[in-house]
């Protein structure tokens, strides 16, 4: 875990300088002048509702997505895992691969 | 650790964190907006930025990245505590965070021994390092789709747009990079290059070729064992995912001028917006140096791996000046090949026109994912028939 201390104080140097700026920045910008310069807020939004292109690459993403990071040590060792390894991958990926060829053959990823 | 070397380590790590940050602010950035521009003026026949100078010092143009900068940040913010959208305006410092800390992961040398100690350029030598970058990306991303929520109705609409091209992105490049995982064996990118630091004879086809003519048996044409070279398709695939789940062009259609939303960055504006166009330079940057650490060999210099470089430069001057003699030459190259992708990218960028959000949908699930499907099985069988990674 030692690595990752590098990784939190380069975090705190850039996020604890960026988000002070911000609020100086911001800093008497009154309400009514915010709200002048600024598009309609998102309680007069109501028409603005996700696609369903967006909800099928959501689901399709969460299963695949899963899938594929749980086949990834399976992809590090796959030359030591010999011909039963290769055997077993294939069965995993199979239904995903399946399951791909009947939502394009359905339309579903039709953008 | 003991408590003794805590703080001097503490301290090195927070002097190479500040001479990252240094790196990437005062030279990465700007020189990537200039030459984004500037290629893009060459390209469209135009004269392009060099017209701003600071006491009639202009530069050719370099310091209009800085004017642009000053300019963004120097304008009032929206108000944090007056418009109730103060935790909305700190998600662009977020998005700016969490695309920094991505370069810890980054190696820009190798390893190299100094006495009793070793030294390389990279802030975390995390194992899980492409799956660590992988992990901030998402999460820069989730952070943009959750301000772009919080954003009036053409902010949402193009936030929508933004988070299926994000979500199919991701998946695409997984896929696409899979094939390298399997030849490398490894997730640490250092162990990539160091894999790449060596030569290759391309599916001894040469060699069988070269066997039957006596005349050209003692030619040693061994190719660098460069991923480009031994998988051309992933390499095309992960630069064309890279730029699909980043937004970077052709496929950024809400930044077009001619659009009438800009996705999350319509619920921005002043220093915030400049944020974000900070961490859109820092993340074309990012990829850059992914290709080239994962295709093109990082720092590692043809035909001359470091271990023979570090042997014969210390018979003349000794082990410890080679060894610092080796690492400027990695880090010259390695800058080098960068400098060469961040050109690719901004080609394309220039040449190629915008892609609407139906045929980038497309794109990504009709071909970049079967494709990749195809090389993962296309490379476990040559793997396979080898026994084992190549090289």
């Amino acid at each position: 875990m030692a690595e990752y201390v590098g990784v939190l104080i380069l975090f705190a140097l850039v996020s604890v300088p960026a988000c002070l700026y911000l609020a100086i920045a911001g800093r008497g910008a009154s309400a009514r002048a915010q709200e002048a310069s600024s598009e309609p807020p998102p309680e007069n939004a109501r028409g603005a509702v996700p696609g369903a292109s967006l909800l099928v690459a959501a689901i399709a993403y969460l299963v695949l997505q899963a899938a594929v990071l749980l086949l990834v040590p399976w992809f590090l060792f796959f030359a030591e895992l010999g011909p039963m390894g290769l055997v077993s991958g294939a069965l995993f990926a199979l239904p995903l691969l399946v399951g791909f060829a009947y939502l394009w053959s359905r339309g579903a990823l039709d953008g | 650790m003991s408590p003794e070397a805590l703080v001097p380590n503490l301290l090195a790590l927070t002097a190479q964190a500040l001479s990252l940050a240094f790196v990437l602010f005062v030279v990465g950035v700007p020189l990537v907006a200039w030459a984004e521009r500037k290629q893009a003026a060459r390209i469209e026949n135009r004269r392009g930025i060099g017209g701003t100078a600071i006491a009639e010092i202009s530069l050719v143009g370099l310091l209009q990245p800085l004017a642009d900068a000053l300019k963004l940040l120097s304008k009032r913010g929206p108000s944090p505590t007056h418009s109730g959208q103060g935790v909305q305006v700190l998600f662009s410092a977020l998005v700016l965070s969490v695309t920094v800390v991505a370069f810890a992961a980054i190696p820009w040398s190798g390893r190299y021994v100094f006495g009793d100690g070793s030294f390389s350029l990279i802030l975390a030598d995390v194992e899980m390092g492409v799956l660590f970058i992988f992990a901030l990306l998402a999460l820069s991303a989730l952070v943009t789709v959750w301000a772009g929520m919080k954003g009036g109705i053409r902010s949402r609409v193009g936030t929508f747009r933004l988070a299926a091209r994000s979500l199919s992105g991701e998946l695409a490049l997984l896929l696409a990079l899979l094939p390298m995982l399997m030849i490398y064996g490894s997730l640490r990118l250092g162990d990539m290059v160091a894999w790449q630091d060596t030569s290759f004879s391309p599916l001894g086809a040469w060699n069988l070729l070269a066997q039957g003519s006596g005349s050209l048996s003692g030619l040693n044409l061994g190719l660098p064992a460069w991923g480009v070279l031994l998988n051309p398709l992933a390499f095309i695939l992960v630069l064309t995912a890279a730029s699909l789940r980043l937004g970077l062009a052709p496929f950024d259609a809400e930044r077009g001028e001619a659009e009438l939303e800009a996705g999350p960055r319509g619920a921005f504006s002043g220093p915030g917006l400049g944020f974000l166009a900070l961490a859109a330079r820092l993340e074309l940057l990012l990829v850059a140096a992914l290709v080239t650490l994962i295709f093109f060999g990082g720092w590692a210099i043809p035909w001359l791996p470091q271990a023979t470089l570090v042997a014969v430069l210390a018979e003349f001057i000794g082990a410890w000046l080679a060894n610092a003699i080796c690492l400027g030459l990695h880090l010259a190259v390695f800058l080098l090949k960068l400098s060469g992708v961040v050109f690719l990218e901004l080609l394309i960028r220039s040449a190629l026109p915008r892609f609407d959000h139906a045929r980038t949908m497309d794109l990504c699930w009709k071909i970049l994912m079967p494709a990749a499907v195809v090389d993962i099985v296309f490379t476990a069988a040559v793997l396979f028939q080898l026994g084992g990674a190549p090289g």
